[in-house]
Formats: C-alpha cells, sequence, structure tokens
C-alpha cells in the first residue's frame, strides 16, 4: 500500500466468532489514539462492537440506532439512479452516533426489528 | 434486510473526507457481499480462525471481495497457537493469492476480555503479544 491514510474505509469481515469485532474495536481506538478522525459503523446483526469498543454493557444495551431511511435514491436528468445520503455525515453522527472511548464515534445500523432507539 | 444493506453502503459511499477513517464491522452473513454493501471500502480485513470453515468462508469473501472492486483486501490470522497454524494460513494465502495482513496470536487476555464484555485496550496488562500484532496492523493500514 502507499502513500498515507489510504486506507479510509476499512471494512472487516469473516465467519462468527472468530474475533472480527474485537479485532475492528481494537483497531478503530488504536487510529484514534493516533489523533485520526475514526467513525466505526456496527453492520452486524449481534451489536457487539460497542463492546470491543469499550462502551459500558449496560450502554451498549441502548444505543440509538441509524435509521434505513438516511439513504434514499435520486434520479438524474438522464434518468440514472443513484444512492444518496439524505443527511450530511456529520448530521448522522450527530443525531444517531455515540461518542466511545479514544474519541472514536460509533454508527449502530438499524435492524428490521427495531423502531429507533432502544 | 434490503434497506440496511442499503443504508450501509450509503454510508460507506459517503466518507469521501480522507480525513476520516470510517471501520465497518460487517458481520458473519454473505448476504452484504451479494448486495454490494462494502464496494466503497479500500481495504477489507477478513478475519479467520486456523480451522477448516473459517479458512474456506475467509477464502470466498476474499473472492466476493475483490469482485466487488476493493482495492486492498487480505486475511487477518486469529488466535494462531503455534507454527503448524501459521503454516497452513500462510499455505492458504499462498495457494488462493490472498495477502496476509497479520497473525494474532492466541491470547487469553482477548478470551478473557471478551468472556467479561471489556475491550481488550481496557484490560489490565493490556499490552499483549495479540495487541501488539492488532497495533501493527493499525499502522499497515493507516500509515
Amino acid at each position: 500500500m502507499e502513500g498515507a491514510t489510504l486506507a479510509t474505509r476499512i471494512a472487516f469481515a469473516g465467519k462468527g466468532g472468530v474475533g472480527k469485532t474485537t479485532v475492528a474495536g481494537t483497531v478503530a481506538r488504536l487510529v484514534a489514539r493516533r489523533g485520526h478522525r475514526v467513525i466505526a459503523v456496527d453492520g452486524d446483526l449481534n451489536p457487539n462492537l460497542a463492546i470491543s469498543l469499550g462502551l459500558e454493557r449496560s450502554q451498549a444495551a441502548h444505543l440509538p440506532t441509524v435509521p434505513a431511511s438516511i439513504t434514499g435514491v435520486e434520479t438524474s436528468p438522464t434518468g440514472e439512479r443513484r444512492l444518496v445520503l439524505n443527511k450530511g455525515l456529520g448530521q448522522i453522527v450527530d443525531d444517531y452516533g455515540t461518542r466511545a472511548p479514544d474519541g472514536v464515534d460509533l454508527l449502530l445500523m438499524g435492524r428490521p426489528d427495531h423502531a429507533g432507539s432502544g | 434486510m434490503c434497506a440496511e444493506h442499503t443504508a450501509v453502503r450509503g454510508l460507506l459511499e459517503s466518507f469521501t473526507d480522507e480525513e476520516v477513517v470510517a471501520i465497518l464491522d460487517m458481520g458473519a452473513s454473505p448476504e452484504p457481499f451479494s448486495r454490494g454493501t462494502p464496494r466503497a471500502a479500500n481495504a477489507m480485513v477478513i478475519v479467520a480462525e486456523p480451522y477448516y470453515k473459517a479458512l474456506e468462508a475467509a477464502v470466498r469473501i476474499a473472492a466476493l471481495s475483490k469482485d466487488l472492486g476493493i482495492p486492498e483486501v487480505g486475511l487477518l490470522a486469529n488466535k494462531i497457537r503455534d507454527e503448524e497454524q501459521r503454516a497452513a494460513v500462510n499455505q492458504l494465502c499462498e495457494n488462493n493469492d490472498i495477502r496476509l495482513w497479520g497473525v494474532v496470536p492466541y491470547d487469553e487476555l482477548l478470551a478473557r476480555a471478551d468472556m467479561e464484555g471489556v475491550a481488550p485496550l481496557d484490560m489490565d496488562g493490556h499490552e499483549s503479544p495479540a495487541v501488539e500484532e492488532i497495533k501493527r496492523l493499525s499502522r499497515v493500514l493507516v500509515p
């Protein structure tokens, strides 16, 4: 990899139980400790990233979630459809984010059976 | 789940400011890949333990990630206990042309952190071999 901060959008994947959430949360905090602005997005059905980031279990059980309505589809004059956010990233973090240790902001994506915050 | 995948995809695509680092925890389901959810990622870290099912899933995820055009795709071996397991992971990466981001040794500290529901960095004695390897990974990903 060349250049500084080439990886600005890092995804963690893998079979359940292998430790990806633990690694993702730890990497998030370590990068934040070096002064970078880090936003952690939990797209997992089992929302454990909060714990791996160091949030208290009691808090982690009642976090606000990002609703699916943040995205919409825009059609250009030529008929091309593209995905757009309905509000800015900063606003999304302000409205639905949770501040975690080392200044990491956590966005917990909404689940189908949750109407909003717990 | 369609709307949620779209929201994750849209959100990831919105991280265009190189001053901000987005870290996405994708979960175990292969569904996001068929929907192109992580398409906007510029690095994919596939975590795998050294047993068949996890390694086989990792190879599949690597192929799906490359199909989506994610530029830096690699495997992070986790909970590695011995040289035999390390060699197996190296061989898998070589056979499948997958880069190896790193090898995290099995570490009691991470196992205890998991059990207690505490972040590894908040455990006493967190300067463990596993945490040191994750620290090295974080510097490779974000120099």
